[in-house]
């Protein structure tokens, strides 16, 4: 039998209701596990008390590291503890053995393009993320005065800067997910995560990067999953230069897609030669 | 039944040392069914552990200090942290499983063997997958006990026994979280969260308000697995008492966390019928 093939469903006009109702459905999952709610929340609490208590440490002996004040430094820091659970480490997306083995036919012959349901069934659960653990603690540092608000403005373009963060990094965990299809072994991107979380900026914003560190940051797209909203938010990225940096963020994010696209249809032809 | 008597005092322990060892290399054994997926997935784990810590290595390129501790104070700190959670997943992990254990009924085939139903639950399997973060545990301590000039048998035999006291304060805590399932079947989200608590450990614990370094101190002691013990290595005169009391603190944690779990299985009624 032949599979659906992907470029047809996706030429046809974008049915965004249908994939919305992935999303929903894996926001909904995540309110069933209320055990799990409080554990994560508190986890989150603490990694954010853990990450204040460093740098306010760090500054005590200085006013100023790589140009960076304390105040933007909490800010960087701070609004990553925020997104974090958006921008978490992304689930297992290893299409490799579902490939291999051949369940895989069960997502082709949907009347939906795979790539386009995991991406917007995995933003479910971001969102709930967002919503159940960034969002409380964003309110108590706001409260306590431990985060400000920059102008409307600013978070706007933070909050746009943030939607392609998202689809850069399911896009990282998609193209690992395929490369297992290649590489035969069930070692993606995950596992490596932390890697990619460093050179994103999640840790300690690029500016700190040694000069050839920061040359291979800026060769890879990870900055435009934390480092761009981040340096927005806390206004390590100054105003003027914003657009030029939400810019280059499009390009990553379009160059991600676009790499999805490939490496995806080359593994579902591959498929249907074995499969022939 | 017949008559079988468990050996008791010493050679009760000489023949837990002996099971444990054929429990061991059968558990390797396992591991070493699959060598080069072994050593795929153990290479990841070395990245995934380098990966935060060059976050430490880029910020002290910028920094002299971390509050009043230095670079090699801080990665002995940071690597004393991750040794002794690294032992504890290596040799502790199946804890998890419990509540998995209580749910399906297997933990009924443990407790009527002769032998200690925590032992059988502790030894039945060593994780695959995070030596590659013991390996980079091993490299950070050598690297800077060398960097603070203090590379000798004494300070790298005190490491040892302070990280296996570390793992021991993790496994307490997971102990406790995960035996709440013979009461409730379900694991508790305290299982879940003593997976952060050893986040507190990789930094000083004097960076944290007072109200959380007391709690990390008297109350989960997590600050034990690295903190502590590391100042014995700085000759710190001050806190030499609280980094000598590391291995007290551990078996203290270890045996509280041990009586609960005998409470919890002597209350354990089977999952159903």
């Amino acid at each position: 039998m032949k599979p659906v093939t992907n470029s047809e469903t996706y030429l046809k006009p974008l049915r965004l209701r249908k994939y919305l109702q992935y999303t929903r459905a894996e926001f909904m999952r995540g309110l069933r596990y209320r055990a799990n709610y409080w554990a994560t929340l508190c986890s989150s609490v603490i990694m954010t008390v853990i990450q204040w208590s460093l740098w306010r440490a760090v500054y005590i002996n200085t006013t100023s590291i790589a140009g960076v004040s304390l105040p933007a430094m909490m800010a960087y820091v701070l609004i990553g503890r925020v997104i974090s659970g958006f921008l978490a480490e992304p689930a297992n997306l290893n299409i490799g053995p579902r490939v291999r083995s051949g369940a895989i036919v069960h997502d082709l012959v949907k009347p939906a393009d795979l790539h386009l349901q995991l991406m917007f069934q995995t933003l479910g659960g971001a969102l709930f993320r967002l919503v159940s653990t960034g969002l409380p603690i964003f309110l108590v540092l706001l409260i306590t005065g431990a985060l400000r608000m920059p102008d409307l403005k600013t978070v706007a373009l933070f909050i746009v800067s943030l939607v392609m963060s998202y689809i850069t990094l399911f896009s990282t965990s998609f193209v690992s997910g395929v490369l297992t299809f290649y590489t035969k072994s069930g070692v993606g991107v995950e596992h490596m995560y932390t890697l990619v979380e460093l050179m994103s900026g999640l840790y300690v914003p690029l500016q700190f990067f040694p000069g050839w560190l920061r040359k291979i940051a800026d060769l890879l797209p990870f900055k435009a999953i934390h480092y761009i909203p981040m340096a927005i938010w806390s206004g390590l990225t100054e105003p003027g230069e914003i657009l030029s940096s939400l810019a280059s963020q499009l390009i990553w994010t379009a160059a991600m897609v676009v790499l999805c696209r490939a490496i995806w249809s080359g593994a579902v032809k591959h498929l249907t030669i074995q499969g022939g | 039944m017949g008559s079988y008597e468990p050996p008791r005092g010493m050679a009760a322990v000489w023949r837990y040392v002996k099971l444990y060892y054929w429990y061991l290399r059968a558990n390797w054994l396992s591991l070493m069914a699959y060598p080069v997926e072994f050593i795929i997935v153990n290479l990841s784990g070395v990245a995934y552990s380098l990966g935060s810590v060059a976050a430490v290595w880029v910020l002290f390129a910028q920094v002299k200090a971390i509050g009043r501790w230095t670079y090699p104070e801080v990665l002995l700190i940071y690597g004393m942290s991750i040794f002794s959670r690294s032992l504890f997943h290596l040799f502790w992990i199946n804890l998890m499983t419990l509540s998995s254990m209580v749910r399906d009924g297997t933990v009924d085939r443990l407790l009527v063997r002769p032998l200690n139903p925590l032992f059988q639950v502790v030894a039945g399997y060593l994780d695959n997958d995070d030596w590659g973060e013991l390996v980079t545990a091993i490299m950070l301590v050598w690297i800077s006990l060398g960097m603070l000039g203090q590379r000798t048998v004494w300070a790298i035999l005190w490491v040892l026994l302070s990280v296996i006291s570390g793992s021991l304060i993790f496994a307490s805590m997971h102990l406790v979280g995960n035996a709440v399932s013979f009461f409730t079947i379900e694991s508790s989200g305290f299982s879940r969260l003593a997976w952060t608590m050893d986040e507190f450990t990789r930094y000083p614990a004097d960076i944290y308000g007072k109200t959380t370094r007391t709690i990390i101190t008297w109350v989960l002691p997590v600050a034990f697995a690295s903190f502590y013990p590391a100042q014995l290595v700085f000759g710190n005169e001050q806190m030499k008492w609280m980094a000598v009391a590391t291995p007290v603190i551990a078996i203290l944690t270890f045996s509280a966390a041990y009586i609960f779990w005998t409470v919890a299985i002597n209350h354990y009624q089977g999952a159903g019928n």
